[in-house]
């Protein structure tokens, strides 16, 4: 756990931090945000002390952090920074071993851990040990980033705002990645942005800042629902509402036995229909593999036609944010849940969309 | 292969150097007979071209080394942050003022402060050649991307650690050319040195101007030339040895 307590940094006439009070929980991603001049960026150099605190103290597993030398305390946190922070002179290998190399291990266990890490951030060890960082592209030299902030396996990570300079594709990819290590290595992470939606899909916890003040520090859901003031309200934008609903996963609206068909017997597609109340019935397999679907309401006489059921599909760790735009792209249509290997899993029925916005408007779920 | 073509070269550039000055009596034969009113004047009482040119290869490796020995720590030490300040200008006016002033001024001046013979030309090339390695090494240290600098102090590196794992492979190419510009410019000045009775290749050229002898300045003057060209081309194939790979690599891109 980290706490700042009442902590202030002045440039002069300038207050660029001013009386800061936080707890980062440990095992959690505390996210700092705010517009530019905030005092964000700050606010995380004084963790590491690149930044000297004017004035309050910094406490990390209850112990203040200048009873440490710099350079140790430095090297027990990992560090992420936007755009080149790799040393270019140096191999993947070098760059990632470099914490551990200051730490004074040996050539052999800093060889074993630069293998795990490459392989942790998704890098095939034997492929990019020896590339130089100018032979990668941005978002591989940031997995390496990453794995070399995790390098000493440190408690706490420090990133400040490690994937503004990617393209969105590889942003969101990236965002994923570090929340599947994060699932594993439970790190106490402070992450700085400047983008509400990486923060909300990151954050334990987010921090936002105005001014060099603290403005509302609460869980992602939290800040959507009942953001504390205008500026935050203004800051997490118009359709809050709707990023809430990212928030939410495909559970709520999930049912778990779509109607299917195994063949195409008209007989058997307009019971499958009837039976769920269905306006399309899926067709699948024996192996359970979704084939296409079946429109029950223009049944004609002989063989119904199969459709494609591509557009119709959601993913089974999908939000209610992303199945309610799928829904929306094909008309407002059934959508079946269906696994990266292309089973049918589950469907998601219109009319229970239907009901869970109005279990929102009426207050029965809060967005 | 190609990681070795830059000391072939080298190792090419170094034996047709080393075969020229062994040529001396093809040398002395040559001007003779063009000169043949001179003749008395070859073999140079000062040495044969071999000793001569030694002599001239010596005279710029000792003040060279002086220079790197001089420039480099004081180009870092006018980086650092706590001198930064007020020592890089100081640095740079100082090394500027040297090459300001002309050569063979600082030639000139060396023999009524020092008087004759190896040392005082020595101190004059070296007051000469500190230019280009501190100016290099200062621009060099300071035109580290920030970023890096960032990223080393924020993973715990001491100021001692940034400098020699970061900083100075960064500035190394930068450097490296600071310290062959010097070493080129040595050339010249030891030549101008055989004013001061330093010997070498510049003593012949002296020699050969005041008696009016072109056979003796020719002796004197092409090897001298060969020489710094020689040492221009063996120092660039140093340098590509010598930068890393993934700063070429960058370069490249």
């Amino acid at each position: 756990m980290v706490v700042l307590e009442n902590l202030t940094k002045a440039y002069g006439n300038f207050t660029a931090v001013k009386g800061l009070n936080l707890s980062v929980y440990a095992g959690e991603i505390c996210v700092l945000i705010g517009p530019s001049g905030c005092g964000k960026t700050t606010t995380l150099r004084m963790i590491n002390r690149l930044v000297e605190p004017s004035s309050g103290r910094i406490l990390i597993q209850g112990q203040d952090q200048r009873s440490l030398p710099k350079e140790d305390l430095r090297r027990r946190m990992g560090y992420v920074i936007q755009g080149i922070g790799l040393f270019d002179h140096m191999t993947v290998a070098q760059n990632v071993g470099i914490v551990p190399r200051l730490l004074g291990w040996s050539k052999e266990k800093i060889a074993g851990r630069v293998d795990e890490l490459l392989d942790l951030v998704g890098l095939n060890p034997r492929e990019y040990r020896e590339k130089y960082p100018a032979q990668l592209s941005g978002g591989q030299q940031q997995r390496v980033g990453v794995a070399r902030a995790l390098a000493a396996d440190p408690p706490i990570l420090l990133m400040d705002e490690p994937f503004g300079s990617l393209d969105p594709i590889t942003r969101a990819h990236l965002q994923d990645e570090l929340l599947r290590i994060q699932r594993g290595l439970r790190k106490t992470i402070v992450f700085v942005t400047h983008d509400i939606d990486e923060a909300i899909k990151l954050g334990d916890r987010i921090a936002v800042m105005k001014d060099g003040y603290l403005v509302q520090y609460a869980p992602p859901r939290e800040l959507l629902q009942e953001p504390a003031d205008d500026f935050v309200a203004d800051f997490v934008g118009a359709d809050r509402a709707l990023k809430a609903l990212g928030l939410l996963h495909l559970a709520e609206v999930l049912e778990a036995s779509p109607p299917v068909v195994m063949s195409d017997d008209p007989e058997m597609v307009l019971q499958a229909a009837r039976e769920k109340g269905a306006a399309y019935v899926f067709r699948v397999d024996g192996d359970g593999l979704l084939l296409g679907c079946y429109e029950a309401t223009s049944l004609g006489r002989g063989r119904p036609r199969l459709l494609s059921a591509k557009a119709f599909t959601v993913l089974p760790e999908a939000t209610v944010r992303e199945t309610l735009s799928a829904m929306i792209a094909v008309g407002f249509r059934d959508l079946a849940v269906v696994d990266r290997e292309g089973r049918l899993v589950g469907w998601v029925p219109r009319r229970k969309v239907l009901a869970f916005l109005q279990q929102a408007e009426s207050g029965e779920v809060r967005l | 292969m190609r990681a070795l073509r830059p000391f072939l070269e080298a190792a090419v550039a170094l034996g047709l150097l080393v075969g020229f000055f062994t040529l001396d009596d093809l040398h002395i034969h040559v001007l003779r007979s063009i000169w043949p009113q001179y003749a008395d004047e070859l073999p140079f009482e000062g040495g044969n071209m071999l000793e001569l040119g030694l002599r001239t290869v010596e005279l710029v490796l000792i003040s060279t080394t002086f220079c790197i020995a001089i420039g480099l720590p004081l180009g870092i030490l006018a980086t650092r942050p706590s001198f930064r300040e007020e020592f890089a200008p100081l640095a740079n006016a100082l090394a500027n003022a040297g090459q300001t002033i002309p050569s063979l001024a600082i030639v000139a001046l060396a023999l009524p402060l020092l008087g004759l013979g190896m040392i005082p030309a020595i101190v004059a090339m070296v007051v000469h050649g500190i230019l280009p390695i501190l100016r290099n090494t200062v621009a060099a240290l300071e035109s580290v991307n920030p970023a890096q600098l960032d990223a080393g102090r924020g993973m715990g590196m001491t100021g001692g650690q940034l400098l020699l794992l970061v900083e100075m492979p960064h500035a190394f190419p930068v450097i490296l050319a600071g310290i062959r510009t010097s070493a080129v410019l040595n050339v010249g000045v030891a030549v101008l040195s055989g004013l001061i009775g330093a010997g070498g290749l510049g003593a012949a050229i002296v020699h050969g101007l005041d008696l009016q002898v072109s056979p003796l300045v020719w002796y004197g003057a092409v090897p001298t030339a060969l020489l710094a060209v020689t040492l221009d081309f063996f120092l660039g194939r140093l340098e590509q040895v010598l930068v890393p790979a993934g700063l070429r690599l960058k370069g490249a891109a």
